[in-house]
C-alpha cells in the first residue's frame, strides 16, 4: 500500500512518517495518518499525559509555522497544516474518550453504528441512579459527595476501559467506551449545577 | 575579487533583521524593537513612549498623538478609532486633512504610518517588519481590519498576536516564571483575560475570554455622567456634542489623578457654569463598580470552564493602563484566593512582548508561542442556526472539514453563511461573510456532498474553501472588507512593493495601485463566464488582451503604468458591465435564477 514518497525540493526518498526531509531539512507535506502515529508513540489506551504533552510541544517546537515565517509559500503551508494536525491530534489523545474512539477505529470498530443500538438497561439505570441522586441532594455538600460518587464510578470505567483494551476485547471496550462518555457528559452537567 | 570577500561576512553575518512589536492601543500606541539582543522602545517628538492613539486632521495638515495640544483643537480629534473595529471600520465617518470621507481603516493607516516613520526616525533605516498585537477578544472581522490597515501603511504584518499572550510573553522571558497564569488585561476599549502555562520556552495558551468592548472608556464615560447628574443636576445626554466630549476628557483626567491621591479638588465646568467639586476615589469606584464586577464574572466563568483548580494557578498577572485602578486587584483578592503580580509596567510589556517575538520570527529561537481562537466559527445551517466547524479555545493553527448537503431535488447552489460567536442561532452571531457554490450537479436532496474546510492560520485569520466532491468545483473565502483581496494577496503585494521602492510615498502609492488592480482582475475573473456569455468575439479578446497588461505591470513597480492599465481595462469592459447590469435585471425578471438555499 504504501508509496514512497519524495521530497519536493532535493528528490531524495522520504521515509514514512517523517515529516522533514533527511537530506536538505526542508519540510514535506503532511499525509493522512493516524494520530498516534503523527505524535510518534506507541498505540496505547494508558498514556501518561504529561509525556503526551511534552511530545506535543516538542512537535509544535519543530513544526509551528513561526518556525517558518521566513521560508516560502510552500513550507508555510506545510507547516501550517502539519501543525495543525498535531493540534488537533493532542486534543483527540488527551481525551480518554476521544482516544479510546481512535484505538477502536484502528481495530475495526466504529463507533457511530454502534451507537444508536445501544440500550444496555444496567447502565442506563445506573445514570439513572446517579442522576436522581443529585437531583434529590438538598445541600451543596450532598451533592458534591454524589460528584465523588460519579468520579469514582469514572475511573473505574477507566480502569475496566483500559484492561480491555490489554486483552483486545474490543466489544467490551466499545461499550466501557460509551458509558465514559455519558457519565462525562453528567460530570460536566453537574459541575454547572453546582 | 579580494575586496569583495572582504566585506562580505560583515553584511550577512553580524546583521539581526529588525522587527516592530506594535501595541495599537485604543487609547495608547506603544512600539519597541529588539535590536542585536538590546530591547528599546521607541520615543516620540517629544521624548515619550506612551503615544496617545489621536489623530487631528487640520486643513491641510496632520498630526498625531503627542503632536496634539491639549487646547481647543484637542476636542477635534479622532480618539479611540481601535473601537470602530468591532463595528463597520469601512464606514467613511471622518474627514481627512483635505476634506474628503476617510473610514476609521483609513485613519488608522495613517497613525500606522506615523508609528512607522517614528520608528524609521528612531532607528535610523527604513523598516518593514512588524508584529502587530490584537485584543484577543476580537473577531475575524476585527483582525483582518488591523492588518489591512497596516499593509496599507506599507507595513509587513510578519504576525497578529493576541494582547495577553504578547504580555505572558514578555512577563515569562523576563522574570522566568513558570507556571499557569491568569493575564487580567484591562486596556482602554478592551478587556481580554487568558489563562496561560509558561514552561521552558513554552507559551501555551489554555484557554482565553474577554469583552471586545469593555474598557476604561467606558470608565470615563459613567464617571463623567455620574459628575454632571451629581453636581450639576444635568442629564448627560441632554449637552452638545462637544461638552460630553469635553467632560468625557476630563473624566479621564480625573481618573488618573486618583491613581496618585484618594481625594482632591477640582473645577468642572459644564455649560458654562463652574463649580468647585471634591474628587474621591470612593465615589469612583461605586461608579464603576459593576463594571469591574463583570470583568471578575468573566474570570470566574473561564477558570470554570477549563477544569483547572485555582490554586494550581501561580496568579493573575495585570496588564493594560486600567489594571491601575486600586479596586480592581482588591476585588481579584476578594474573589480568588490567588496572588497578584503587577510587578510590570502595564502600558508597555504587551509591546514588549510583540517585539520579542518578532525578533524571533525573523532571527529563529527555540521559543514557542501557542495560542487559541477566542470565538467560534461556523456557518448558518436549515432554521438560522449556527453549526460550529471550529469551537472556541481551539488550538491555531486549526483545520476542520465538514460535509454538507442539498435540501431541496435539483438544486444546483448553495449559499454559505460564515458566522462567528457563541450563541445558537445565526442572527446573534457575527456575519463574517457569505459565499455560493454553484454548479452542483442536480441531484435529489441530500445527495450530493459538499465539504467545507475551515483553515484558521497561526494569526488567527480564517480561510474557507468549499468543495463539490463530486465535480471538483471549489469556491475559497476569506474574510475581508468590502473590496475583493484577501491578505494573502495583501500582504504579497506588500512584499513585492518593499523592493525597489524609491520611499514610502512611492511605496504606498505602488501598494495602492496594485491592491485596485488585483480586486479589479478578481473582479473580472468572477465574472469571467458572463463575459463570455455576453460579448462579442472582438471583446473578448480586446479584454484578454487588457487583463494580461495589467498582469503583467503588476510585476514591476511601476504605479503610473499599472493605473493606465486599469484606466485601459475600465474603457474595454464598459459595455460588458452595461449588459451585464441589463441581465441581471432580466434574470431577476424572468426568475431565471438558480434555486438558493
Amino acid at each position: 500500500m504504501s508509496v514512497k514518497s519524495i521530497c519536493w525540493s532535493c528528490e531524495n526518498v522520504i521515509p514514512p512518517n517523517c515529516f522533514l526531509c533527511q537530506k536538505c531539512n526542508k519540510i514535506q507535506p503532511p499525509k493522512q495518518i493516524d494520530e498516534f502515529k503523527l505524535m510518534g508513540i506507541p498505540e496505547t489506551f494508558d498514556l501518561d499525559l504529561d509525556e503526551l504533552e511534552k511530545t506535543y510541544l516538542k512537535l509544535q517546537q519543530l513544526f509551528h509555522p513561526d518556525k517558518y515565517s521566513q521560508l516560502s509559500d510552500q513550507e508555510i503551508k506545510y507547516s501550517t497544516l502539519l501543525s495543525s494536525m498535531i493540534n488537533e491530534a493532542y486534543q483527540k489523545l488527551n481525551s480518554s474518550i476521544s482516544r479510546a474512539t481512535i484505538l477502536l477505529k484502528l481495530n475495526g470498530f466504529n463507533r457511530h453504528s454502534e451507537d444508536k443500538s445501544f440500550n444496555d438497561p444496567d447502565v442506563l439505570e445506573e445514570i439513572m441512579d446517579i442522576q436522581n441522586e443529585f437531583l434529590e441532594a438538598e445541600s451543596s455538600e450532598l451533592k458534591k459527595l454524589t460528584i465523588q460518587k460519579l468520579n469514582s464510578k469514572i475511573s473505574e470505567t477507566m480502569d475496566n476501559l483500559s484492561i480491555s483494551f490489554k486483552n483486545r476485547q474490543y466489544e467490551t471496550a466499545n461499550k466501557l467506551n460509551i458509558k465514559l462518555s455519558y457519565l462525562e457528559k453528567i460530570r460536566i452537567d453537574f459541575k454547572k449545577q453546582l | 575579487m579580494n575586496l569583495i570577500k572582504i566585506k562580505e561576512p560583515k553584511s550577512s553575518k553580524n546583521d539581526t533583521k529588525i522587527c516592530l512589536g506594535i501595541d495599537f492601543g485604543t487609547t495608547n500606541s506603544v512600539c519597541s524593537v529588539k535590536v542585536k539582543d538590546k530591547f528599546q522602545f521607541i520615543l516620540d517628538e517629544k521624548g515619550e513612549t506612551l503615544i496617545p492613539t489621536m489623530i487631528l486632521y487640520n486643513s491641510k495638515t496632520k498630526k498625531f498623538g503627542n503632536q496634539i495640544m491639549k487646547n481647543e483643537s484637542y476636542f477635534n480629534s479622532i480618539f479611540s478609532v481601535k473601537r470602530n473595529f468591532t463595528k463597520d471600520f469601512d464606514l467613511k465617518v471622518y474627514e481627512d486633512e483635505n476634506g474628503s470621507k476617510i473610514s476609521s481603516m483609513e485613519v488608522s493607516k495613517d497613525f500606522f504610518i506615523y508609528l512607522k516613520n517614528l520608528c524609521e526616525k528612531n532607528l535610523n533605516q527604513n523598516i518593514f517588519d512588524c508584529v502587530i498585537t490584537v485584543p484577543a477578544y476580537f473577531d475575524e472581522k476585527a483582525r483582518s481590519g488591523i492588518m489591512r490597515a497596516a499593509f496599507m501603511a506599507g507595513l509587513r504584518v510578519r504576525r497578529l498576536i493576541n494582547e495577553p499572550t504578547a504580555a505572558a510573553f514578555a512577563y515569562g522571558l523576563e522574570k522566568k516564571k513558570e507556571g499557569i497564569f491568569f493575564v487580567y488585561d484591562l486596556g482602554g476599549g478592551t478587556f481580554d483575560v487568558s489563562l496561560l502555562k509558561l514552561a521552558d520556552g513554552i507559551f501555551k495558551v489554555i484557554a482565553t475570554s474577554g469583552d471586545p468592548n469593555l474598557g476604561g472608556d467606558d470608565f470615563d464615560i459613567l464617571y463623567a455622567k455620574w459628575l454632571v447628574k451629581k453636581y450639576f443636576k444635568i442629564d448627560f445626554d441632554s449637552l452638545n456634542k462637544r461638552e460630553k466630549l469635553k467632560l468625557v476628557k476630563k473624566s479621564k483626567l480625573l481618573k488618573e489623578k486618583l491613581f496618585e491621591s484618594q481625594a482632591f479638588n477640582e473645577k468642572l465646568k459644564v455649560n458654562e457654569c463652574v463649580k468647585e467639586i471634591g474628587i474621591n476615589i470612593k465615589d469612583f469606584n461605586k461608579v464603576i463598580n459593576n463594571l469591574i464586577d463583570r470583568t471578575i464574572q468573566i474570570s470566574m466563568k473561564l477558570l470554570n470552564e477549563v477544569d483547572i483548580e485555582i490554586n494550581k494557578i501561580e496568579g493573575f498577572v495585570l496588564v493594560g493602563g486600567s489594571s491601575r485602578i486600586k479596586c480592581i486587584s482588591e476585588k481579584i483578592k476578594e474573589n480568588f484566593e490567588t496572588t497578584i503580580f503587577d510587578d510590570v509596567n502595564p502600558d508597555f510589556v504587551v509591546s514588549k512582548g510583540a517585539a520579542l517575538h518578532g525578533y524571533e520570527l525573523l532571527n529563529g529561537s527555540d521559543n514557542v508561542l501557542l495560542d487559541v481562537t477566542p470565538l467560534s466559527l461556523g456557518i448558518e445551517t436549515m432554521g438560522g442556526l449556527m453549526e460550529k466547524i471550529i469551537s472556541r479555545n481551539t488550538p491555531i493553527p486549526a483545520i476542520k472539514e465538514q460535509t454538507f448537503t442539498t435540501h431541496e431535488n435539483g438544486q444546483t447552489a448553495i449559499k454559505f453563511l460564515i458566522l462567528q460567536g457563541e450563541r445558537e442561532t445565526s442572527v446573534n452571531n457575527r456575519k463574517l461573510g457569505e459565499f455560493i457554490l454553484s454548479n452542483i450537479q442536480p441531484k435529489p436532496a441530500g445527495i450530493p456532498r459538499i465539504t467545507i474546510m475551515f483553515s484558521l492560520d497561526a494569526d488567527g485569520i480564517l480561510f474557507v474553501t468549499a468543495k463539490d466532491e463530486e465535480t471538483g468545483i471549489q469556491n475559497k473565502l476569506s474574510v475581508k472588507t468590502n473590496d475583493d483581496l484577501d491578505l494573502n494577496d495583501m500582504r504579497k503585494i506588500v512584499e513585492s512593493s518593499i523592493e525597489n521602492a524609491k520611499d514610502d510615498i512611492h511605496q504606498r502609492m505602488v501598494i495602492e495601485a496594485k491592491v485596485k488592480a488585483k480586486s479589479f482582475l478578481n473582479e473580472i475573473e468572477s465574472v469571467k463566464k458572463d463575459i463570455e456569455l455576453l460579448c462579442s468575439k472582438n471583446d473578448i479578446i480586446d479584454i484578454e488582451d487588457n487583463v494580461n497588461l495589467l498582469k503583467k505591470s503588476l510585476e514591476t513597480n511601476d504605479c503610473d503604468m499599472i493605473n493606465q492599465n486599469i484606466e485601459k481595462l475600465n474603457k474595454v469592459t464598459e459595455s460588458f458591465a452595461q449588459k451585464r447590469i441589463e441581465k441581471d435585471f432580466s434574470d431577476v425578471i424572468g426568475k431565471d435564477v438558480d434555486k438558493i438555499d
